[in-house]
């Protein structure tokens, strides 16, 4: 028998890790957002907490005017790129899972190419695909896509898909996260035993009912796996919106960030806003982290 | 609103209040060193009474205590580094070169063909704002030999005693081809620290076979950038916060473009907001290729970013001359710099560098096969060099002239409190 400290020295590496690029890095955030600046516009932290300066989140409470479109743009491109990403997302998973037979290994790779070419890449080509002369604007064009969403009022009249648009965003997030929804979808829905959905048509559910009441709640945790994998990234995100709108009206609270911490003097106000982030996210991740102990204890029952 | 700054103790106000006390020695000092270099700067022009103690009217102090450098306020930064000249005489070190730059800044080639000339290496590493290339010198540890600051955050460099002062011995270029009013700039009087890179100036580009005005025989030629709503989605905006307040401040007629005067910035805000707003305006600095290969239509842009997007960067089948540039005869005008760093390994080669930069052949190859933007050479002329560069005469306002540049607005360094107030208003365009 082997003592128990060497199986718990194997954590050591990712403890490690954790402490030197997580730990430390996140707590300097803090200490620059509890801290102050000097006169050559860099930032001083407070590295002891007794010394905390608040006055950067006072100041963010007290003149919500640089944050709060940004961050209400945030929730909806955030929401409608995740409701949309799952509307896709989902019966692909499903599909692949369950009915591509002996094509699932080449759909699998198919869903996992566009991740071999840096997210950068791809979504520079489509800078040049969605330009006014592109063949995705013409082809989008050609099948009057672009009356449809100027009629719903989501493309401004007149304008091109790189002119500013939110929805162009939207739609640049959904492509860019996707993939990373699908995979924990698939791998959920795979792992359901195909007997307890016999068991339900047996015991008389139609294909729907099977469906909503078996296949859906069991492949839940891949769902909100997959939501919390790209909701949490897409928070952040601000190069998306650098690349496919670069226009204020679209800006949302990661380009936000990225301006204050790049703009001298405002410095501390980006590191309390990453901060403020930080909470709100690790709330959702905790509620995300006890629906998945729930439904673990669920199923060991 | 209390500045968080005020909280922990001390503010920030009154620490620079008993800075400007405390100052009136260095002040004066400086001002006074800045004086005697020349007998042509009236000491007591736009400095107010230099004999007593305490504050001088019309100079405010930036970091480091450094009185803040306008043209009629001429600065000499020697004194404020504790740094010494390297001696006269020297032989130049084995290399590499290093050198800490802008993206996209220098000609490959003439970095290349220095090397050569020297039997050394030279590497470039590059840098995308000032704060990073500051936060990251300052941090120390790194050996960079040259670096390229900006007028208006030099005296950050210096006061940090990152720079070199540099030794003339080695820079016979400078005096021989600079323009006389850059040989002893007022940001840095007596060229203790920089010698000049390229002008620009700041004014408004666009693809005359897109947008149908005359813009520069307009009244206002800002008003076709205001209201461009006509041209939505491809309009752009310099994203850059002073040239960016400083057009809206002259486009309603006010030159002084280093106001702290809150309620000019608030106008200047709401007037770049409703632009931003009306035209879904990208907030940017890609237009030299934008522009040319017609992703922006009408963009506040730099003057080289013409140049260089009229020798470079037309899509087939359209010519340069679907460029034109305007700015108006006071003009945003401002130059970049190139300095030697402390932290270096190569004082004598850098200097080598330096004035290499300065030649008339190098510079101009410079501009013309790569940067598009101008060296400031007495032996370019303005008047031929559309024709020499074979621009379009559209493009003519992008070529800066010596007369402009003397009367040029400069975007300079502003007291933290002025810089703030600045940063502030830019983030609250940005949100939207």
């Amino acid at each position: 028998m082997y003592p128990r400290w060497i199986w718990r020295a194997f954590a050591a590496p990712g403890i490690i890790w954790l402490l030197t690029f997580f730990v430390v890095a996140f707590y300097a955030i803090v200490a620059v957002a509890f801290g102050t600046f000097d006169e050559h516009q860099s930032p001083v932290p407070y590295w002891n907490p007794l010394d905390w300066n608040v006055g950067w989140f006072h100041l963010i409470g007290s003149d919500l005017s640089s944050f709060r479109r940004p961050l209400e743009r945030t929730l909806i491109y955030v929401g409608a790129a995740t409701v949309l990403s799952l509307l896709i997302g989902y019966p692909v998973a499903y599909y692949v899972a369950r009915r591509a037979g002996r094509w699932r290994g080449f759909f699998l790779l198919m869903i996992v190419l566009p991740l071999w070419i840096s997210y950068l890449m791809r979504m520079l080509a489509w800078v040049n695909l969605l330009a006014s002369d592109g063949w995705v604007t013409r082809g989008l064009h050609a099948v009057r896509v672009d009356s449809l969403f100027r009629s719903l009022h989501l493309l401004d009249q007149g304008a091109s898909w790189l002119d500013g648009q939110g929805v162009s965003v939207v739609l640049a997030l959904v492509y860019g996260y996707v993939p990373f929804l699908i995979l924990p979808i698939y791998a959920a829905v795979d792992r359901i035993d195909q007997r307890v959905i016999e068991a339900a048509r047996d015991l008389g559910a139609s294909p729907r009912g099977a469906f909503f009441r078996v296949t859906l709640p069991l492949s839940a945790s891949g769902v909100m796996g997959g939501i919390v994998l790209i909701a949490l990234p897409m928070f952040g995100d601000y190069y998306t919106n650098d690349l496919i709108s670069k226009s204020p009206k679209t800006n949302m609270i990661g380009n936000q960030i990225n301006e204050q911490i790049q703009n001298g003097f405002q410095k501390p106000i980006g590191a309390a806003l990453t901060v403020i982030l930080s909470i709100l996210l690790a709330g959702l991740m905790a509620y995300y982290l006890r629906q998945t102990h729930r439904a673990g204890k669920e199923a060991s029952a | 609103m209390e500045h968080p700054k005020a909280r922990p103790g001390i503010s920030r106000r009154s620490l620079l209040g008993r800075a400007a006390g405390l100052a009136g020695v260095p002040l004066l000092g400086g001002l006074a060193a800045a004086c005697s270099d020349t007998t042509e700067i009236n000491a007591g022009k736009g400095s107010g009474t230099l004999g007593g103690g305490g504050s001088i009217p019309g100079v405010q102090l930036g970091s480091g205590g450094i009185p803040l450098a306008r043209r009629d306020i001429p600065v000499s930064l020697r004194r404020y580094s504790k740094l010494h000249e390297i001696d006269s005489g020297l032989q130049p070190e084995k290399g590499p070169l290093k050198i800490y730059n802008w993206n996209q800044y220098i000609d490959p080639a003439a970095t290349k063909a220095f090397g050569k000339l020297h039997g050394v290496d030279v590497q470039i590493t590059e840098f995308t704002t000032m704060d990073e290339a500051y936060s990251k010198l300052s941090a120390g540890g790194l050996d960079f030999d040259v670096i390229f600051p900006t007028v208006a955050r030099l005296t950050d460099f210096v006061s940090a005693n990152l720079l070199l002062p540099l030794n003339h011995d080695y820079l016979p270029n400078l005096a021989k081809n600079v323009w006389p009013q850059l040989v002893n700039p007022y940001y840095d009087f007596g060229s203790h620290f920089t010698v000049p890179y390229v002008v620009y100036s700041v004014g408004i580009a666009w693809r005359n076979d897109k947008v149908h005005e005359d813009i520069a025989a307009m009244k206002n030629p800002w008003d076709a950038l205001w209201n461009a709503s006509a041209y939505k989605g491809k309009v752009a905006l310099l994203d850059d916060d002073r040239d960016a307040f400083g057009s809206a401040m002259l486009s309603r007629g006010f030159t002084d473009i280093n106001t702290g005067d809150p309620k000019v910035i608030a106008q200047a805000l709401a007037d770049l907001t409703k632009f931003s707003q009306t035209t879904a305006a990208k907030i940017q600095t890609g237009q030299y290729q934008d522009v040319p290969e017609g992703k922006i239509w009408l963009a506040h842009d730099w003057s080289g970013d013409m140049i260089a997007g009229a020798l470079y960067y037309m899509p087939p089948g359209i010519k340069g001359d679907a460029l034109s540039f305007w700015a108006p005869p006071q003009a945003q005008i401002t130059n970049d710099t190139i300095a030697v760093l402390a932290g270096g390994k190569n004082p004598v080669l850098a200097h080598l560098f330096l004035d290499y930069l300065l030649d008339e052949k190098v510079a101009y190859d410079n501009m013309a096969n790569f940067n598009g933007y101008q060296p400031p050479q007495n032996a370019l002329d303005p008047a031929t060099m559309v024709s020499r560069l074979g621009l379009p005469a559209s493009l003519k306002d992008a070529i800066v002239t010596r007369e402009a540049f003397e009367t040029g607005l400069a975007a300079n360094a502003l007291t933290p409190e002025i810089d703030s107030e600045y940063q502030r208003a830019w983030a609250q365009l940005k949100a939207g």
